[in-house]
């Protein structure tokens, strides 16, 4: 009787083998020949035809569609087909006029006067003037929506097409910050809306939004009466496809199946753990771009703390860890080393940064300043999210200090909790954060202003010196190449913070889309409205 | 019965209450600040201080918890998204009916197949077609849920190309779903149908009912399995109960928007208005589906309705 359970069990769970190898036989072979559409697709990415509607998968998932949404980044590639900026910010960090004609900044370095075109209308024909920009303004101010809004200080409608804003300080790229992250929306529209915007909206975009299913899908639809002029439209805010649709998957293999089997046309910022399957692959075009964001660690600056207030140790601690061991073991490679706290791409980074030694991996020299510091074996704590990637960090860090004899210990929390401790110094040694900024100064701002914050900058920590330098250095005067240097060497000199790896940010298309002429965004992705096709 | 049936709706109020008060008092005590979430991580302090404010948060526990109560079951107004700022009562409408398809496919699929392979094991017990569906069951507790969704869409989308891989639309979007979500269904029913049919099957009257000459199937549908329905369609029930709220991981492998999805991802943004509302919500569906089962009892076995319509009479009488 037990040998014959023995036998049947074996027989089934060869049989579910043999259905697994089937089935699992067939992932490591090459993806259909063509980005084909599925039934249920209507793209036209037919190679005789010129491509006019495409299907994007993204991990991105927008809940609403409502232009007061504190966090939705406005990098994020599917915002310029929502709504129209008062300016718009290109890969290459240019800021062009998008609602707003133009803008000056008076003497002072802190009023700036803006003049906005006087055609504006959104889909509906709601005329947009001035007043609709200084609400829109006065709104995010109160609502707190982004942190360049709490950098004004006031604004003042100046005429039917213009208005004047006064910022609290002169902080290079500022007031830019906020031409990119204004969206324009007629308030007679909005206050007539029955949800807010948040799943009808009523564009000033290029684009209308025809279908949204929060979490699901959302599609695009060009608009015949956009207000702007074709021959005032920058070529990167082009408007080449008439259809454009994202489909929201956020697990990775069915990110992969999904171009695989022609659901989706494109992938932006596809998991790193797929884009090996599609190198190298004559279907798909794979482009890599920086991401915005980087991976750093600050380590504590509150006074309860032992570490604030031992430099070696922070040092010992940043010799100790393998940035190049981290790129490979968390991210397949698809990352690069930092060079500094800052991000790359930010406004006012200086390449010449790229070229010189930063903490490089170095356990004999992580050894001698451990000697030097006044570590005696505690039990060091490490605070971060508890997505994937971050434990990964986190666990490989915990590592690395082990080999140079630092005790850490791993906190590891959600986004929620992580968000109510981050800036409070006192609940971590140190604390990994993904974080980017518009501008040096910007980032800068966020990290290190003693003001910023109750307990001080970003980890609680007072130095006056610091905040001195920043205030001085970005300034419209301040921000020479010589200033923003020696804001860097001091927090490299003080081991404030340590920039470890710079993710890619992987777009992965099919061939069959046929672009000629590529446009990326400052986050890394495509914009594939406004690349050019065959 | 109907007095039965009242009786059970008057118990769902203090259930459903008593949820709503534990869900509250959870997410009002949990670490994690609402308004920084909202807000983001660079807001300053006064925004900080204007949020919590707008949102309530200044209030005491019980004031806040006499604005729920009151909101949610007097005024039946279930409010806003803290996060998204969008209708929870559109939302639920929006998604219910994608989890109440993808649970009832599902669970279409365990009763189908769990209880024929129950069957199947009883009316063969001890020979290799018990084994084997005992071993299918055992393989169907054991294989995780993802791993065979990802198999299937392997063979079913990939490799075969016969069915969609993700999102939503017609009804052949959910097959690959219910086939994945329906394994560890079918291993309970499986185990559960068969316990209950080796119980009744030697009873006296299943004897009765062969020496009459009563066809084979006859006797195993009608006589044996009737009398051993009762604990699979606890069974059934819990599970309907279950999966309405917890279809999460096939819910975000599948990129299906639904119930389970909306609730989880409240839980991590700390949207309290909408974590509340689900758990109250779910609370009341899986008590109907309680109620539901209860009156399935009724109408499969005659003992139960006889016990209900006494219990009824005694009432008037004594009235």
């Amino acid at each position: 009787m037990k040998k014959k359970i023995t036998r049947w069990v074996c027989t089934v769970m060869a049989g579910c083998m043999l259905i697994g190898l089937l089935a699992g036989c067939t992932s490591g072979s090459s993806p259909k020949e063509t980005g084909t559409p599925d039934a249920n697709s209507d793209n036209s990415t037919a190679t005789d035809k010129a491509v006019t509607s495409i299907t994007i998968g993204t991990s991105d998932a927008w809940d609403t569609l409502t232009p007061f949404r504190t966090t939705q980044s406005q990098m994020s590639s599917m915002v310029r087909y929502i709504y129209d900026r008062l300016a718009y910010q290109t890969a290459d960090n240019r800021y062009i006029p998008q609602v707003a004609k133009s803008w000056e900044v008076e003497d002072d370095g802190v009023t700036w006067n803006v003049e906005i075109f006087d055609y504006v209308a959104d889909s509906e024909g709601n005329h947009i003037t001035a007043s609709d920009i200084v609400w829109m303004l006065e709104e995010s101010m109160a609502q707190g929506l982004k942190p360049c809004y709490n950098k004004i200080a006031s604004v003042e409608q100046t005429g039917d097409y213009s208005f004047k804003v006064v910022m609290k300080q002169d902080i290079v790229n500022s007031f830019e910050l906020v031409l990119v992250s204004t969206y324009v929306v007629s308030q007679k529209a909005y206050e007539a809306s029955t949800d807010d915007f948040a799943a009808k909206t009523i564009s000033t975009s290029p684009y209308l939004v025809t279908d949204f299913v929060s979490g699901s899908h959302i599609t695009f639809k060009k608009r015949d009466d956009y207000w702007q002029k074709e021959e005032l439209i920058d070529k990167a805010q082009a408007n080449n496809l008439e259809t454009i649709t994202y489909k929201i998957i956020k697990e990775a293999s069915q990110q992969q199946v999904a171009l695989e089997t022609g659901t989706v046309d494109a992938f932006e910022n596809i998991s790193a753990t797929v884009v090996p399957a599609f190198e190298g692959n004559a279907s798909y075009e794979t482009v890599q771009f920086p991401s915005s964001n980087g991976i750093q660690l600050f380590y504590s600056g509150d006074e309860s703390r032992v570490i604030a207030k031992d430099e070696d140790l922070c040092r010992a601690i940043s010799y100790a860890i393998d940035a190049e061991g981290l790129v490979a073991g968390v991210y397949n490679g698809y990352a690069k080393v930092m060079h500094d706290a800052a991000v790359e791409s930010v406004v006012g980074y200086l390449e010449k940064w790229n070229d010189e030694e930063y903490f490089p991996y170095d356990v004999d020299k992580a050894k001698e300043y451990l000697a030097k510091s006044n570590y005696k074996g505690e039990e060091l704590e490490l605070l971060c999210m508890s997505d994937s990637t971050s434990q990964r960090i986190a666990q490989m860090i915990q590592n690395y200090l082990l080999a140079v004899d630092i005790k850490l210990k791993l906190n590891i929390v959600d986004a929620a909790l992580f968000s109510a401790s981050r800036f409070d110094g006192a609940q971590y040694d140190m604390i990994i954060i993904n974080a980017g900024a518009g501008s040096l100064p910007a980032f800068w701002s966020n990290r290190f202003d003693s003001t910023a914050y109750e307990k001080g900058d970003g980890t609680a920590r007072n130095d006056e010196v610091l905040t001195a330098m920043l205030y001085s250095t970005w300034t419209n005067e301040g921000f020479t190449e010589e200033n923003i240097d020696a804001v860097r060497r001091y927090i490299i000199d003080h081991a404030y913070a340590y920039g470890m790896c710079l993710p890619t940010s992987c777009s992965i298309y099919a061939k069959t889309l046929s672009i000629q002429e590529i446009v990326s965004l400052p986050a890394g992705t495509l914009d594939f409205a406004a690349c050019v096709y065959q | 019965m109907l007095r039965y049936i009242l009786k059970r709706i008057l118990w769902m109020i203090p259930i459903v209450l008593g949820v709503a008060i534990i869900v509250f008092t959870l997410m009002s005590f949990c670490p994690g600040d609402p308004a920084t979430i909202i807000l983001g991580s660079t807001a300053t302090e006064s925004d900080l201080t204007a949020m919590r404010e707008e949102l309530g948060l200044n209030k005491t526990y019980i004031e806040r918890l006499g604005t729920f109560l009151y909101d949610t079951f007097i005024r039946f107004d279930f409010g806003e998204s803290w996060i998204t700022r969008t209708s929870i009562k559109a939302a639920i409408i929006e998604r219910l009916p994608r989890t109440m398809l993808l649970t009832i496919a599902t669970l279409g699929l365990s009763t189908l197949i769990g209880i024929s392979l129950g069957i199947m094991a009883a009316i063969n017990q001890g020979n290799w077609k018990d084994n084997f569906c005992m071993a299918f069951a055992l393989i169907g507790v054991s294989v995780p849920d993802f791993w065979l969704a990802l198999l299937l869409i392997l063979l079913f989308s990939v490799k075969l190309g016969w069915l969609p891989a993700m999102g939503i639309g017609g009804l052949q979007y959910y097959i690959l779903p219910a086939m994945a979500g329906c394994m560890g269904g079918i291993a309970a029913l499986a185990r559960q149908t068969r316990s209950s049919m080796l119980d009744v099957i030697r009873a006296d009257y299943i004897t009765t009912a062969r020496s009459k000459g009563v066809p084979e199937f006859r006797v195993i549908t009608r006589h044996a399995l009737k009398n051993a329905f009762i604990p699979i369609i606890t069974i059934i029930g819990t599970h309907f109960g279950k999966m309405l709220g917890g279809a999460m991981v096939i819910e975000t492998i599948f990129a299906i928007p639904g119930m389970g999805s909306y609730i989880v991802t409240a839980v991590n943004s700390r949207d309290y208005p909408v974590v509340q509302v689900g758990a109250v919500f779910l609370a009341i569906v899986f008590s109907i589906c309680m109620l539901g089962v209860d009156l399935i009892y009724a109408a499969v076995d005659p003992r139960i309705r006889a016990q209900y319509g006494k219990k009824s009479r005694k009432v008037k009488v004594n009235a």
